[in-house]
């Protein structure tokens, strides 16, 4: 196929990394729909600029799906999927979430999920490369291309939005059946 | 035990995420794309039509929120993706890369008239078959084009030529810039018009027949009729490798007028999966008179067929002197 070998090495990246960048890309798209279409796009990117980065595509790639998720993503504008959950499920989960039961621990992802998809974009990102990728502030600066002290105040402000938009689940469901003290839930 | 937030938050990314797999087409859709646009831009560039990658951006856009956005592939069921992946995106895409090349074409226009009847006292007609069968090659850039045109009627009895015209011939075809001329054959004079390919094929003593009425043969005229009046939908896909076709039909409502009643012209457009060209376009409809004065017995209807080939095929023609001048009727192209 004419893809395949003007693309050399393109397909197999996929085929070996593909879930991980797919992963990565739903995280910050909001959903798997979203984040496929997200990864479409940084791969298309990558082909227009094959001959500069067919050395070291993997990188490029996830340079490139993490600026197109923070820039041409929020331009978009497009309300997240919460990721492949439907509203339905999710008043219900809410729902139980306000029972406590053997599935709080279901409900407490579900809850943080649907916080993370409503943060905004460069917020979703710092905390996708902190907390998914494990990267260091540093580190999550490089791949962004902003400054450490964007990277810091972003997480800052993102992992006190999910602490809000939690505290309520928290206060009344957590295993434990302890309120959320200072971030730590216990 | 105690756990931060942020062991939560990363515990809830893993769990959410846990054996999501791409779709195994993901590379060859990406590439598909990259394609696609590396044409456009090579085609503006090439025909310096500046507007061309703005007008397809503006297509991509309409099309990905229009109230007949249709959505398919992996990512069917899933809201406010692959926008730019639409079927409408993909054959304005298909169709705007079409105009920009020459190509042959074969042209087929039926057009049946069951129990024909001119006016409500009068007896009715048998049926009658007209067919048109158009042989030549076209450059939308130019607005030109040659070919041959071989008219019959297949069927029927009872008819009377003069209202009519010719009942059979072989008419040769040719477009110039915009400007049809038509002759019988060697040594007949020319006639010539101000219309449409189409139109000039399926002329009805130098008034096109409604339902030609924005049918064209140049694929960005068709186009801009489907955008503004109708809709896409994608019939999916048939073949594999490089036989490999994408089909999708539309449909547009044409407005009555005095003589004819509101009526749909429907249709299909094959394109070329890998190359991203318009293979086939086939459009139908069936139209009523609206005066009774002139009610027909049935409804008429028509169905023209396109096949295009050899894209990039040179285009060479010239207008010839001393044609007669037809009243025109379209100010289309193509």
């Amino acid at each position: 196929m004419r893809s395949e070998e003007r693309f050399e090495g393109l397909d197999a990246l996929v085929a070996d990394r593909g879930g991980a960048l797919l992963a990565t890309a739903t995280l910050l798209a909001g959903g798997p729909a979203a984040g496929e279409d997200l990864l479409q796009a940084a791969l298309e990117r990558v082909m227009r600029h094959w001959h500069r980065v067919r050395d070291e595509p993997e990188i490029y790639l996830r340079r490139t799906i993490y600026h197109l998720a923070v820039d041409q993503w929020r331009a978009r504008r497009r309300r997240p999927e919460v990721l492949g959950k439907t509203e339905t499920e999710l008043e219900v989960a809410a729902l139980r979430a306000a029972q406590p039961d053997g599935t709080d621990a279901v409900h407490l992802r579900l809850a943080l999920i649907q916080g993370l998809a409503q943060l905004p974009p460069r917020q979703r990102a710092v905390l996708v490369l902190r907390y998914w990728e494990q990267l260091s502030e540093a580190e999550a600066a490089d791949m962004l291309g902003c400054s450490l002290g964007t990277v810091k105040s972003s997480a800052s402000r993102g992992l006190a939005r999910l602490r809000e938009v939690t505290a309520a689940w928290a206060v009344e469901g957590t295993p434990a059946k302890k309120p959320l003290v200072n971030g730590v839930w216990s | 035990m105690t756990r931060t937030i942020e062991d939560l938050l990363a515990a809830s990314m893993r769990e959410e995420v846990v054996g999501l797999t791409p779709a195994p087409d993901l590379v060859a859709r990406a590439a598909r794309r990259h394609r696609q646009r590396t044409r456009i831009r090579r085609a503006a560039s090439v025909t310096g039509t500046a507007g061309i990658a703005a007008a397809v951006a503006i297509g991509l856009t309409v099309a990905s929120s229009g109230p007949g956005a249709v959505r398919t592939g992996p990512g069917a069921a899933k809201a406010g993706s692959q926008a730019a992946s639409s079927p409408q995106a993909r054959l304005v895409a298909a169709m705007t890369t079409s105009a920009q090349l020459s190509y042959r074409l074969h042209l087929v226009n039926t057009s049946i008239l069951p129990g024909h009847q001119m006016t409500p006292t009068s007896q009715p007609r048998d049926l009658i078959n007209w067919y048109a069968d158009y042989t030549g090659v076209y450059d939308p850039r130019t607005r030109s084009g040659a070919g041959v045109n071989i008219m019959r009627r297949q069927s029927g009895t009872g008819t009377d030529p003069s209202l009519y015209g010719k009942v059979d011939g072989r008419i040769q075809v040719r477009i110039v810039s915009g400007n049809y001329y038509t002759r019988l054959g060697n040594g007949e004079p020319w006639f010539t018009g101000r219309g449409t390919l189409v139109q000039a094929l399926v002329l009805n003593g130098g008034r096109a027949w409604a339902p030609t009425d924005r049918a064209s043969a140049d694929p960005a005229v068709l186009l801009a009729a489907v955008r503004r009046l109708g809709s896409v939908t994608s019939a999916g896909k048939s073949g594999s490798g490089a036989r490999a076709l994408d089909t999708y039909t539309f449909r547009y409502n044409i407005a009555g007028d005095a003589s004819l009643k509101p009526h749909r012209l429907t249709g299909t457009i094959v394109v070329h999966d890998q190359s991203d060209l318009i293979a086939k376009i086939t459009m139908q409809t069936s139209v009523t008179g609206a005066s009774p004065q002139i009610a027909d017995g049935g409804p008429l209807t028509f169905k023209t067929v396109m096949t295009f080939s050899d894209y990039g095929v040179p285009v060479s023609v010239q207008a010839p002197a001393g044609a007669v001048r037809l009243p025109g009727a379209a100010k289309l192209k193509g």
